[in-house]
Protein backbone atom coordinates (compact mmCIF):
# COMPACT_ATOMS: atom_id res chain seq x y z
CA UNK A 1 0.00 0.00 0.00
CA UNK A 2 3.19 2.35 0.98
CA UNK A 3 4.79 1.05 -2.47
CA UNK A 4 1.77 2.07 -4.15
CA UNK A 5 1.87 5.84 -2.81
CA UNK A 6 5.42 6.22 -3.14
CA UNK A 7 5.54 5.60 -6.71
CA UNK A 8 2.51 7.81 -7.60
CA UNK A 9 3.99 10.27 -5.59
CA UNK A 10 7.60 10.03 -7.46
CA UNK A 11 5.38 9.80 -10.77
CA UNK A 12 3.96 13.18 -9.94
CA UNK A 13 6.84 14.92 -8.47
CA UNK A 14 8.58 13.67 -11.77
CA UNK A 15 5.88 15.16 -14.04
CA UNK A 16 5.98 18.66 -12.60
CA UNK A 17 10.02 18.87 -12.90
CA UNK A 18 10.03 17.52 -15.96
CA UNK A 19 7.00 20.12 -17.16
CA UNK A 20 9.55 23.19 -16.53
CA UNK A 21 9.58 25.91 -19.23
CA UNK A 22 12.51 26.33 -21.10
CA UNK A 23 13.94 29.54 -21.79
CA UNK A 24 12.63 31.63 -24.27
CA UNK A 25 12.17 35.83 -25.33
CA UNK A 26 8.70 36.75 -26.34
CA UNK A 27 7.91 40.67 -28.03
CA UNK A 28 5.20 41.59 -29.46
CA UNK A 29 3.51 44.76 -31.35
CA UNK A 30 5.47 46.78 -33.93
CA UNK A 31 8.47 47.53 -31.79
CA UNK A 32 12.49 46.72 -31.38
CA UNK A 33 14.66 47.34 -29.21
CA UNK A 34 18.07 46.59 -27.82
CA UNK A 35 20.47 47.10 -25.53
CA UNK A 36 24.32 46.80 -24.69
CA UNK A 37 25.69 46.01 -21.09
CA UNK A 38 28.72 48.31 -20.53
CA UNK A 39 30.56 45.84 -17.89
CA UNK A 40 30.03 42.87 -20.40
CA UNK A 41 30.13 44.62 -23.62
CA UNK A 42 27.46 42.66 -25.34
CA UNK A 43 24.38 43.35 -27.07
CA UNK A 44 21.30 42.23 -26.59
CA UNK A 45 18.17 42.29 -29.18
CA UNK A 46 14.86 41.95 -27.47
CA UNK A 47 13.01 40.01 -30.02
CA UNK A 48 16.41 37.13 -29.93
CA UNK A 49 17.84 37.01 -26.63
CA UNK A 50 17.14 33.93 -24.98
CA UNK A 51 17.87 33.86 -21.28
CA UNK A 52 19.99 36.32 -20.10
CA UNK A 53 22.96 36.73 -17.49
CA UNK A 54 22.91 40.31 -16.06
CA UNK A 55 24.93 41.86 -13.88
CA UNK A 56 23.37 43.52 -10.64
CA UNK A 57 24.17 47.11 -11.33
CA UNK A 58 25.22 47.98 -14.96
CA UNK A 59 24.92 50.87 -17.46
CA UNK A 60 22.96 49.91 -20.78
CA UNK A 61 22.94 51.65 -23.92
CA UNK A 62 19.93 51.06 -25.15
CA UNK A 63 17.66 51.94 -28.68
CA UNK A 64 14.02 51.28 -28.95
CA UNK A 65 11.85 51.35 -31.64
CA UNK A 66 8.51 51.54 -33.00
CA UNK A 67 6.58 51.35 -36.65
CA UNK A 68 3.24 54.06 -36.96
CA UNK A 69 1.83 54.97 -40.20
CA UNK A 70 1.08 58.38 -38.42
CA UNK A 71 3.38 59.00 -35.88
CA UNK A 72 2.28 62.52 -35.66
CA UNK A 73 0.80 63.79 -31.94
CA UNK A 74 0.89 60.25 -30.08
CA UNK A 75 0.48 59.48 -26.66
CA UNK A 76 2.95 56.94 -25.25
CA UNK A 77 3.73 55.04 -22.06
CA UNK A 78 5.52 52.08 -21.15
CA UNK A 79 7.68 50.35 -18.51
CA UNK A 80 9.86 47.33 -17.62
CA UNK A 81 9.70 45.27 -14.20
CA UNK A 82 11.02 42.65 -12.61
CA UNK A 83 8.86 39.78 -11.44
CA UNK A 84 10.05 38.25 -8.14
CA UNK A 85 8.95 35.29 -6.23
CA UNK A 86 5.96 35.75 -3.82
CA UNK A 87 5.68 36.86 -1.44
CA UNK A 88 8.43 39.53 -3.11
CA UNK A 89 7.45 42.44 -4.72
CA UNK A 90 7.76 43.33 -8.50
CA UNK A 91 10.79 45.65 -8.65
CA UNK A 92 10.22 48.62 -11.13
CA UNK A 93 13.49 48.99 -13.11
CA UNK A 94 12.37 51.63 -15.96
CA UNK A 95 9.46 53.52 -17.04
CA UNK A 96 8.83 56.54 -19.64
CA UNK A 97 5.53 58.61 -20.83
CA UNK A 98 4.84 61.43 -22.82
CA UNK A 99 1.49 62.41 -23.73
CA UNK A 100 2.51 64.38 -27.20
CA UNK A 101 5.16 62.86 -28.74
CA UNK A 102 6.27 62.44 -32.77
CA UNK A 103 9.35 60.26 -32.06
CA UNK A 104 9.74 57.02 -33.62
CA UNK A 105 12.83 56.19 -31.43
CA UNK A 106 15.00 56.55 -28.77
CA UNK A 107 18.38 56.00 -27.48
CA UNK A 108 20.02 56.41 -24.55
CA UNK A 109 22.35 55.49 -21.45
CA UNK A 110 20.30 53.95 -18.48
CA UNK A 111 22.13 53.27 -15.13
CA UNK A 112 20.38 50.61 -12.79
CA UNK A 113 21.24 48.49 -9.63
CA UNK A 114 18.76 46.25 -8.61
CA UNK A 115 18.16 45.98 -4.53
CA UNK A 116 19.54 43.27 -1.99
CA UNK A 117 16.14 41.30 -2.47
CA UNK A 118 16.70 40.52 -5.97
CA UNK A 119 17.60 36.41 -5.69
CA UNK A 120 20.91 35.94 -7.67
CA UNK A 121 21.61 32.55 -9.51
CA UNK A 122 17.94 31.98 -10.25
CA UNK A 123 15.67 32.69 -13.45
CA UNK A 124 13.49 35.52 -13.22
CA UNK A 125 10.96 36.83 -15.77
CA UNK A 126 12.03 40.51 -17.09
CA UNK A 127 8.77 41.86 -18.69
CA UNK A 128 8.33 45.23 -20.72
CA UNK A 129 5.01 47.07 -22.17
CA UNK A 130 5.34 50.21 -24.71
CA UNK A 131 1.47 51.40 -24.88
CA UNK A 132 1.17 53.67 -27.86
CA UNK A 133 -1.37 55.44 -30.29
CA UNK A 134 -0.17 53.39 -32.91
CA UNK A 135 -0.04 50.49 -31.14
CA UNK A 136 0.78 48.07 -28.01
CA UNK A 137 4.10 46.15 -27.77
CA UNK A 138 4.80 43.85 -24.78
CA UNK A 139 7.57 41.59 -23.97
CA UNK A 140 9.32 38.90 -21.38
CA UNK A 141 12.03 37.32 -21.35
CA UNK A 142 14.02 35.59 -19.01
CA UNK A 143 16.71 36.68 -17.04
CA UNK A 144 19.28 35.36 -14.72
CA UNK A 145 21.25 37.59 -12.29
CA UNK A 146 25.41 36.86 -11.81
CA UNK A 147 25.86 35.25 -8.65
CA UNK A 148 24.65 32.82 -5.84
CA UNK A 149 22.17 32.40 -3.40
CA UNK A 150 24.98 33.44 -0.90
CA UNK A 151 26.36 35.93 -2.94
CA UNK A 152 24.01 38.09 -1.50
CA UNK A 153 23.25 36.45 1.36
CA UNK A 154 21.07 38.61 2.81
CA UNK A 155 17.23 37.41 1.28
CA UNK A 156 18.63 33.79 1.25
CA UNK A 157 19.06 34.28 5.31
CA UNK A 158 16.04 35.81 5.75
CA UNK A 159 14.05 33.39 3.70
CA UNK A 160 15.52 30.53 5.66
CA UNK A 161 14.79 32.36 9.23
CA UNK A 162 11.12 32.79 8.01
CA UNK A 163 10.91 29.43 7.24
CA UNK A 164 11.78 28.43 10.57
CA UNK A 165 9.67 31.22 12.41
CA UNK A 166 6.72 29.69 10.71
CA UNK A 167 7.61 26.11 11.21
CA UNK A 168 7.86 26.70 14.70
CA UNK A 169 4.61 28.38 15.24
CA UNK A 170 2.94 25.42 13.16
CA UNK A 171 4.47 23.24 15.72
CA UNK A 172 3.56 25.28 18.65
CA UNK A 173 -0.53 24.80 16.73
CA UNK A 174 0.05 21.33 17.56
CA UNK A 175 0.47 21.19 21.26
CA UNK A 176 -1.61 21.25 23.26
CA UNK A 177 -3.21 23.99 25.04
CA UNK B 1 -14.51 15.57 19.84
CA UNK B 2 -13.16 18.38 21.98
CA UNK B 3 -10.52 20.42 20.02
CA UNK B 4 -7.06 20.45 21.71
CA UNK B 5 -4.80 22.52 19.38
CA UNK B 6 -4.79 25.54 17.42
CA UNK B 7 -6.18 25.11 14.53
CA UNK B 8 -6.34 28.39 12.93
CA UNK B 9 -3.19 29.57 13.82
CA UNK B 10 -2.11 25.85 12.35
CA UNK B 11 -3.71 26.89 8.89
CA UNK B 12 -2.10 30.19 8.56
CA UNK B 13 1.60 29.42 10.30
CA UNK B 14 1.30 26.26 7.43
CA UNK B 15 0.74 28.01 4.97
CA UNK B 16 3.71 30.47 5.45
CA UNK B 17 5.86 27.34 6.35
CA UNK B 18 4.88 26.30 2.42
CA UNK B 19 5.19 29.35 0.85
CA UNK B 20 8.41 30.18 2.77
CA UNK B 21 9.79 26.79 1.57
CA UNK B 22 8.60 27.29 -2.23
CA UNK B 23 10.72 30.76 -1.40
CA UNK B 24 13.89 28.85 -0.11
CA UNK B 25 13.70 26.06 -2.36
CA UNK B 26 13.32 28.62 -5.38
CA UNK B 27 16.44 30.94 -4.29
CA UNK B 28 18.79 27.65 -4.19
CA UNK B 29 17.34 26.92 -7.67
CA UNK B 30 15.97 23.77 -6.96
CA UNK B 31 12.50 24.77 -8.67
CA UNK B 32 11.69 27.52 -10.84
CA UNK B 33 9.74 30.62 -10.53
CA UNK B 34 6.68 29.20 -12.24
CA UNK B 35 6.62 25.80 -10.94
CA UNK B 36 3.67 24.33 -10.03
CA UNK B 37 5.60 22.63 -7.13
CA UNK B 38 5.47 25.95 -5.31
CA UNK B 39 1.48 26.32 -5.10
CA UNK B 40 1.34 22.28 -4.12
CA UNK B 41 4.03 23.10 -1.11
CA UNK B 42 1.88 26.13 0.03
CA UNK B 43 -1.94 23.85 -0.07
CA UNK B 44 0.26 21.05 1.55
CA UNK B 45 1.51 23.59 4.37
CA UNK B 46 -1.88 24.81 4.05
CA UNK B 47 -3.84 21.47 4.89
CA UNK B 48 -0.66 20.00 6.96
CA UNK B 49 -0.71 22.81 9.63
CA UNK B 50 -4.72 22.67 9.94
CA UNK B 51 -4.12 18.99 10.16
CA UNK B 52 -1.84 19.67 13.08
CA UNK B 53 -3.54 21.36 15.26
CA UNK B 54 -7.03 19.83 14.60
CA UNK B 55 -5.20 16.35 15.57
CA UNK B 56 -3.13 18.01 18.35
CA UNK B 57 -2.15 16.54 20.59
CA UNK B 58 0.02 14.33 18.88
CA UNK B 59 2.05 11.07 21.09
CA UNK B 60 0.68 8.97 23.77
CA UNK B 61 -2.70 9.97 25.73
CA UNK B 62 -2.05 11.61 29.01
CA UNK B 63 -4.35 9.85 31.32
CA UNK B 64 -7.81 11.93 32.30
CA UNK B 65 -7.82 12.31 36.38
CA UNK B 66 -10.14 9.63 36.46
CA UNK B 67 -7.96 6.59 35.31
CA UNK B 68 -5.14 8.30 37.76
CA UNK B 69 -7.73 8.05 40.61
CA UNK B 70 -8.45 4.28 39.50
CA UNK B 71 -4.35 3.57 39.69
CA UNK B 72 -3.77 5.27 42.68
CA UNK B 73 -6.52 3.07 44.47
Amino acid sequence: MHRRWLIVGGGVVFLLLASAPVAHAVLSGPCTGQGTFESQGRTYEASTSDKLVLPAKDSVAYTGTIDAAQPEGRSHRGEITLKLPPPLPSIAIADWSDDDTDALSDTGTYDYDLPFIVPRGVTLNLEGEHVDTAGTCTGSVEVEIEGGPFTAPLPTVISFALTIGAGSMAWVAGKAR
Amino acid sequence: MKRRGRPVLGAIAGLLFGLFLGLDLFILGVVPLDSVLITILVLLGLAGGLALGLLAPFGPKAPTAAEADVTAD
